[in-house]
């Protein structure tokens, strides 16, 4: 017999909790403030970065069983209804290959533009029956007989429906049926019959368009004429092309009944970016929010103590690494690494005085090196050979140090302060746990990045290319032959990347494996072009390849990928720093 | 004496032992323990019913084994001990039977001899049902007759394809049924192994594996004048409740349950999965009808999830027995409120579920296709009716 | 089409044997049993490590025992079968013996899928596996090529959008390879088909070191262990988990682990067609290649058309 472990299922992945586990577990915090607000938003960051629960919360169901401290206030203050319209990427995966196998027939992407579309009919309707029928009296809707009829009928009009009867159920069991017609289209061969696909297609308008008709006539039904309703679209970029471009542009819009949340990967070939961070930063009604939010400490600590208070535990267990001996190191790596002499010489920084050091003079330029000293000190031997330690150093643990090597991903938090929970022994979490834990994370993610293959020759999968571009860094800037004061790291590209390297890069920042840290002064709000931006690779694989956890100086992509360039003289070093505040 | 009668039917357990033929069931024991059952156990405590009778219809063990005929009936005792149910009534199975084994001297000698006693606790009981291949159970609140299908396995190289009553023996049992000796009850039920008609409901399958004789037994049973009657068998592993074709209109309830636990003919896994059932006869609505009538229970087992109510769409979680009004009849009545209201839902639609609690599945399925012929329609939600709407366009 | 359980007998006879020639010396352990008691005999060659470890031995028994090597393209798979396999299986009303023991996951779905779509009904197909020896797990892991359909024709949209989507996964003793995929896709639910073999028990214990870091981070997903010696049983429960999950979700199958369970799920999968779908993740010719050699145990399954 199979035998089988009978857990009930449980998962931090915000998609599949219940709506009364989401809002039992949700945490407000800053980000969620400014996504409530009345206006359109896109909301971009990595996969676990947070923007799903955000979005969730924002649904009409999960706003109505929310207990927590703020509910009400929420509640009073959102005028809008919110319709959750989920994505996914296994979905994302089969439409892309439909598409590819019948050679992007512009007939097939209407085929599936209009299954997304009724799809969010589907989520419409659902929030709509809620208010109708739903259990509690928040933006609770009474509706006649004759009304729910009349809008039924409109609304199966415009969706090109015939249900049996009209009532909003009735339409709702009918959208289900026309969505498992429209899916059994494809085995039978219809895409290589033109007038069969044509007469089986809805061909529904921009999906705004379709959204907006039917919401005028919602309103007119329930008698709100100014009802506002929210279309919450999770992970946008694994919606049909079109579909995403339509949202987007309809951003610009300012009908008074529809906000748009849109959620995105950072980055997407596709989208043509019509609209840019200046028409958010000139129109009141759209704002771009950043996830996860780095600044956000307290957030992540509440976030953190609702994992440990499971156990009855707090932050505090967390063993802190602290009272570093600072010129202890300084005098260490001075002994062995001449270059590192050099370096303080130039700086006329002189070691017996490091303690008394103010921000008015040499304290700033010490607490930058402080980096590149541990972990020069910690790898090298006396005569500059690489000790052989394949266990990361103790000083990349502490809760900070932990939240900043997660890039505050709140998924990636709460898994590993799960983890971390099973190792409290004698009244702490030690050090070796919290290394331990992140050599995990960063392990699980590698193996992700395994899996993303990417067609180039010069590398097989994504993982590949944070391994090289990593590996540079570290032997270039960090244990190389010569000391780096503002060692190399986040990257720029002169020219566009050949295309595979371009979407092995897109990969790497939705997962998460690169972090763009170009400055507001970009005037896109989504990737689709490399020029001009930054990045750097994530800190979550910092331990591992023996980096930073800081954001590193600037160089450009294919002089640090260049392997033919082993390692920096001193003098290029100094070549380079110039040249870098030139450039940018 | 309550009004309601509650049973529990288990049937075709095919329980195993000790790793012989492991794909067959579920039900599999190793040094006396099987999850299987225990989970099993766990869940049927965990409804918190109070049950009078344990049904089980036979196929106890399996493939004849020894071994796995003593578990199997050790099961059934245990769930008749945890869940205080008063009592049990079984009967052998075609696979109880060693009837394949040429060389076997008799081919229900093992089950004859086994302990605890079988298919009764009564020594008088049983030397009836050897003998004559079929008893009587009686007590204050039923009378069952429990009659042995596979008696005639193993006698010749056919025999084991198929049932067999032999018309002298339902002569006899009938006799005895009109006789004083037998009380009137309410409630009377048969138990057999096999089917006693024909039951074909998938495309292209003849069913040739039915009690040969079974109908005229089922036919004389309607006119018995004891009380109302329902027959459970098991052997097709497939679920269905019908009403007897007997020339009455006051027929008897057939009820063929699914099995328990062995791992089904795949050809039958679309159909239904392994269940169990919790029947709940209204004795004072049977005897006022004539038939008797009830509503069932249907819990199905899946890996994972384990045991849940059934979502099998041909056998789902909630059915009846013994409706007094036809599907017309309710369709009437329907319309002429659908008329008015229009649509009907939550509380109105609760008064026409009440009396489609007692309809069978397929009385409920041309429930449906009539009062669409009149154009008022079921609004489902899965299997559930959400609303009934007249569409007056 | 009915599964049914099968044990070999030496008066079986079968119209068609289908092998695989490939370098492991298991290549010609099912055919050595029933080489004759095929009417016809075909084995469906690689173009690619044909200078590794067996395989010009085991071309050479598949030659001199008059069975027909035909090579096929790994990226055109289906064309090769429909050139040199359509016209003898459409005529066939036996038994079609199919020893997958050294067949890629890929090309053998390619061909049960071929099967099934133009065998005729009366036929059935008997699936034989030789299972190997235990031999250690590649102490790294390989790059990702492939991570898609296993079937390159057959790729439906598997259900509307606003059902969960479920992905269950066989667990295989490759290090993190199952992590990768899960989080690649990062569904909503996930259930891990764990194979057991008792008389195998290194085989779980690399599994289980390999996977940890997958249970770690998915520490309530459901599991179900199966027998991998027993198909039949494990086909019965793995569809009776499908019948159940598909009412709620849109199911992705990944085969990981021993192949007999891609067979299985190809198997569920045509029965439920469009509604499921099988995919496999490959490294595919950047993994090492290991011979591996054939433990004298067999496991059959039948399908009768």
């Amino acid at each position: 017999m199979m035998n089988k472990s009978a857990f009930i299922y449980d998962s931090y992945n915000a998609r599949v909790l219940t709506y009364k586990q989401l809002s039992d577990t949700f945490i407000t915090n800053k980000s969620f403030l400014e996504l409530a607000g009345q206006n359109n938003t896109v909301l971009i960051g990595p996969r676990g970065s947070g923007k799903t629960t955000l979005l969730k919360m924002l649904q009409i169901e999960a706003l109505s069983l929310w207990e927590g401290e703020k509910a009400e206030e929420y509640r009073s203050k959102i005028k809008y209804t919110g319709v959750f319209v989920p994505t996914d990427m296994v979905w994302y995966k089969q439409q892309k290959k439909l598409l590819e196998t019948n050679n992007n027939n512009a007939q097939v992407a209407r085929y599936i533009n209009d299954l997304f579309t009724l799809h969010t009919f589907e989520c419409l309707l659902q929030a709509l029956i809620f208010r109708t029928s739903g259990a509690r009296d928040y933006r609770r809707i009474l509706l006649s007989y004759e009304k729910e009829r009349e809008l039924a009928k409109v609304l199966a009009t415009q969706w090109k429906l015939s249900p049996d009867v009209y009532t909003l159920k009735s339409l709702f069991a009918s959208l289900i049926l026309k969505n498992q017609e429209m899916l059994s289209l494809v085995t039978n061969d219809i895409f290589s019959d033109p007038v069969r696909i044509n007469d089986n297609i809805c061909s529904f308008t921009d999906i705004s368009q379709s959204l907006s008709a039917s919401i005028r006539q919602i309103n007119n039904m329930i008698s709100e004429n100014d009802g506002c309703w929210c279309f919450l679209f999770d992970e946008l970029e694994l919606a049909p092309t079109q579909i995403t471009s339509d949202l987007i542009d309809a951003m610009r819009g300012s009908n008074p009944n529809i906000i748009y949340k849109l959620s995105l990967s950072p980055y997407n070939e596709n989208i043509s970016n019509s609209i840019t961070i200046r028409d958010a930063m000139e129109s009141q009604d759209f704002s771009i929010i950043y996830l996860p939010d780095s600044q956000d400490i307290d957030f992540a600590e509440r976030l953190c103590e609702m994992v440990l208070e499971k156990k009855g535990l707090s932050l505090g267990v967390i063993e802190k690494f602290e009272n570093i001996d600072y010129k202890k190191e300084i005098t260490e790596l001075a002994a062995k690494d001449n270059s590192f002499n050099r370096y303080l010489e130039r700086k006329h920084i002189s070691i017996e005085n490091i303690e008394n050091y103010t921000d008015r003079n040499k304290k700033p330029e010490i607490r930058k090196i402080r980096w590149s000293v541990l972990i020069r000190n910690y790898y090298f031997n006396n005569n500059l050979s690489l000790r052989s330690i394949r266990r990361p150093a103790d000083f990349y643990a502490g809760f900070l140090n932990i939240c900043t090597a997660l890039e505050y991903n709140p998924r990636m938090l709460i898994g590993t302060m799960n983890k971390l929970v099973q190792q409290y022994k004698r009244g702490k979490i030690d050090f070796y746990s919290q290394i331990n834990a992140l050599q995990d994370a960063s392990n699980g993610f590698n193996a992700i990045l395994n899996t993303i293959s990417v067609g180039s020759d010069d590398f097989y999968t994504v993982q590949d290319l944070i391994q090289k571009i990593s590996t540079q860094i570290r032997q270039k800037y960090i244990l190389g032959e010569v000391f780096h004061d503002e060692p190399k790291g986040v990257f720029f590209f002169k020219k566009e990347p050949d295309i595979n390297i371009a979407r092995a890069l897109g990969d790497a920042l939705n997962t998460g494996a690169i972090i763009n840290v170009t400055d507001n002064k970009s005037s896109e709000f989504n990737i689709s072009k490399f020029v001009g931006k930054k990045f750097r690779v994530s800190f979550i694989f910092s331990p591992t390849f023996k980096l930073p956890l800081t954001k590193l100086s600037p160089i450009e992509y294919d002089k640090l990928i260049d392997s033919k360039i082993d390692s920096i003289s001193e003098l290029d070093h100094e070549k380079d720093n110039n040249q870098m505040e030139l450039e940018l | 004496m309550s009004n309601i009668l509650r049973c529990l039917i288990l049937s075709d357990l095919h329980a195993i032992e000790g790793g012989k033929h492991e794909d067959d069931s579920y039900l599999s024991y190793s040094d006396g323990k099987c999850e299987y059952s225990d989970e099993f156990l766990k869940y049927v405590q965990s409804l918190n019913k109070e049950i009078s009778v344990l049904i089980c219809p036979g196929d106890i063990g399996n493939k004849a084994d020894e071994e796995s005929f003593s578990m199997g009936l050790s099961f059934l005792h245990e769930v008749k001990t945890s869940l205080k149910i008063k009592n049990i009534l079984m009967i052998p199975g075609n696979h109880d039977y060693n009837s394949m084994d040429e060389d076997a001297l008799d081919p229900k000698s093992y089950i004859q001899f086994v302990e605890p006693s079988f298919p009764t606790s009564m020594h008088d009981s049983n030397t009836h049902f050897w003998a004559w291949h079929w008893s009587h159970i009686k007590n204050d609140e039923f009378n069952a007759i429990i009659l042995d299908t596979s008696a005639y396995h193993g006698f010749n190289k056919h025999e084991f394809e198929h049932g067999r009553v032999l018309h002298k023996t339902s002569d006899k049992i009938i006799e005895y049924i009109n006789s004083d000796e037998y009380p009137e009850r309410e409630l009377n039920f048969l138990i057999c192994h096999h089917n006693p008609y024909r039951i074909e409901v998938i495309q292209n399958e003849v069913d040739n594996e039915i009690i040969d004789g079974g109908e005229y037994l089922l036919n004389n049973i309607a006119n018995c004048l004891k009380g109302t009657w329902m027959v459970i068998h098991g052997h097709r592993h497939l679920p269905h409740i019908a009403y007897s074709n007997s020339g009455t209109s006051e027929p008897v309830v057939v009820f063929s349950a699914g099995t328990m636990s062995a791992k089904l003919p795949i050809k039958y896994s679309d159909y239904a999965q392994n269940q169990f059932y919790i029947f709940e006869i209204d004795i004072s609505k049977s005897k006022k009808r004539g038939i008797p009538v009830g509503v069932y229970e249907a819990y199905e087992y899946a890996p994972i999830s384990g045991w849940i109510p059934s979502t099998a769409e041909r056998f789902p979680y909630k059915g009846g027995f013994g409706s007094n009004m036809t599907p017309h009849e309710l369709s009437e009545e329907i319309l002429e409120i659908i008329k008015v209201k229009r649509i009907l839902r939550n509380e109105d639609l609760g008064k026409v579920l009440e009396h489609l609690k007692y309809f069978m599945p397929n009385d409920i399925v041309k429930l449906e296709e009539i009062l669409k012929k009149e154009k008022v329609y079921f609004v489902k939600n899965g299997l559930s009716v959400e609303e009934i709407v007249l569409n007056d366009e | 089409m009915i599964i049914e359980k099968y044990n070999t007998t030496d008066d079986d006879n079968f119209e068609i044997g289908i092998f695989g020639l490939g370098y492991e010396s298991r290549s010609i352990s099912c055919f050595s049993q029933v080489k004759d008691r095929c009417r016809m005999k075909l084995a469906l060659a690689y173009n690619y490590w044909c200078d590794k470890a067996d395989y010009k031995i085991n071309k050479e028994e598949f030659e001199s025992n008059d069975c027909r090597v035909i090579e096929v393209d790994e990226n055109a798979i289906r064309k090769d079968l429909e050139l040199n396999l359509a016209q003898i299986i459409q005529e066939i009303k036996g038994k079609v013996f199919v020893d997958i023991s050294v067949m890629t996951r890929h090309r053998l779905s390619e061909l049960l899928w071929f099967l099934f779509e133009n065998m005729i009904s009366e036929s059935s197909i008997i699936i034989a596996y030789s299972i190997a020896d235990f031999v250690e797990p590649p102490t790294q892991n390989y790059p990702v090529k492939f991570f898609g359909s296993i079937i390159d024709s057959f790729q439906p949209l598997t259900g509307r959008l606003n059902l969960h989507p479920i992905v269950v996964i066989g667990l295989g003793y490759e290090k993190d390879k199952a992590l990768g995929a899960i989080g690649h896709l990062d569904p909503e639910n996930v259930i891990f088909l764990i194979p057991s073999n008792e008389k195998e028990q290194n085989y779980k214990e690399r599994l289980d070191e390999n996977n940890k870091l997958l249970f770690d981070n998915y520490p309530k997903s459901k599991s179900l262990t199966y027998d991998v010696l027993k198909p039949y049983s494990t086909y019965f429960e793995l569809k009776s988990l499908i019948l159940r999950l598909k009412k709620e979700h849109r199911i992705l199958l990944i085969p990981l682990g021993p192949k007999i369970l891609a067979v299985i799920s190809l198997i569920i999968a045509w029965e439920f067609s469009p509604e499921i779908n099988v995919w496999r993740v490959s490294s595919e010719q950047l993994e090492k290649p290991l011979n591996r050699k054939s433990s004298g145990e067999y496991i059959y399954i039948k399908i009768n058309i």
